[in-house]
């Protein structure tokens, strides 16, 4: 599991490039750092309260940038 | 439990600065789009693989530490370092190649690029001396506490490759 949001991620950075466009990069980042966040450093074993803050955090603060840029 | 409360903290900070970001290119595109132009997007690329790559490594290492293999984790762990390290010669060599106009003061661009990737790139600094330490210490000397030990310098380098993720689109991407 922790391979295959290794190699998803790394192909969403390189589509990020490859597309050009910020708004889609910047959702793009949102979607690699939920799946770092919940796999590679472990939230999803956390207490469901921790994983939604995660999860909110990301979601806020992905749609706030791709607002504001 | 501390090291949640110190990369919680830095990922608000982080957020607040990419929103600062954000808002920056919003107001002023030309001047933004005439320094990003500047800026190699394959660089930044390249440097988002390499930290995703130790990233990856220091996952495993913390599993390896969980099942008793250190030797694994040590392995591991040397690997992250490894590829910690190419991402920060890679940046040293990104920053000497931008030439003299590159620095603050001289648009808004260079000042965001420069404050976001110099702040970042302390932090991997900070991130490659636990790191070290901490692939040091295992099997060598015990911990007083192995798994907060190990999986807080596993979270504190994550959370250098989550900065990375918003950072690079913002400052590299058109």
């Amino acid at each position: 599991m922790r391979l295959l949001v290794f190699a998803v991620c790394l192909t969403l950075v390189a589509l990020s490039v490859h597309v050009g466009d910020l708004h889609l990069a910047l959702a793009l980042a949102g979607v690699k750092a939920t799946l770092v966040g919940l796999e590679l450093m472990e939230v999803r074993r956390a207490a469901w309260l921790h994983v939604a803050l995660f999860v909110g955090f990301v979601l806020v603060l992905t749609g706030a940038l791709t607002l504001v840029a | 439990m501390l090291f949640w409360v110190v990369v919680a903290t830095e990922l608000l900070a982080f957020g607040v600065f990419f929103g600062f970001v954000a808002h920056v290119r919003a107001s002023e595109p030309e001047v933004f789009e005439a320094g990003r132009a500047l800026v190699n997007a394959h660089e930044g690329l390249v440097l988002a693989a390499v930290l995703l790559t130790s990233g990856w490594f220091v996952a495993e290492a913390v599993h390896a530490c969980r099942r008793d293999q250190l030797r694994l984790a040590r392995v591991h762990y040397t690997l992250a370092l490894i590829a910690g390290g190419i991402f920060v010669g890679l940046k040293l060599h990104g920053y000497a190649a931008l030439g003299p106009n590159a620095r603050l003061g001289v648009s808004t661009y260079w000042d965001v690029f420069l404050l976001g990737t110099g702040f970042h790139f302390i932090h991997v600094l900070l991130g490659l001396a636990m790191l070290g330490r901490t692939a040091w210490r295992i099997g060598r000397r015990p911990f007083e506490d192995a798994e907060g030990a190990i999986a807080g310098t596993a979270l504190f380098w994550h959370m250098c490759d989550l900065a990375w993720f918003f950072l690079f689109p913002l400052l590299y991407v058109a």
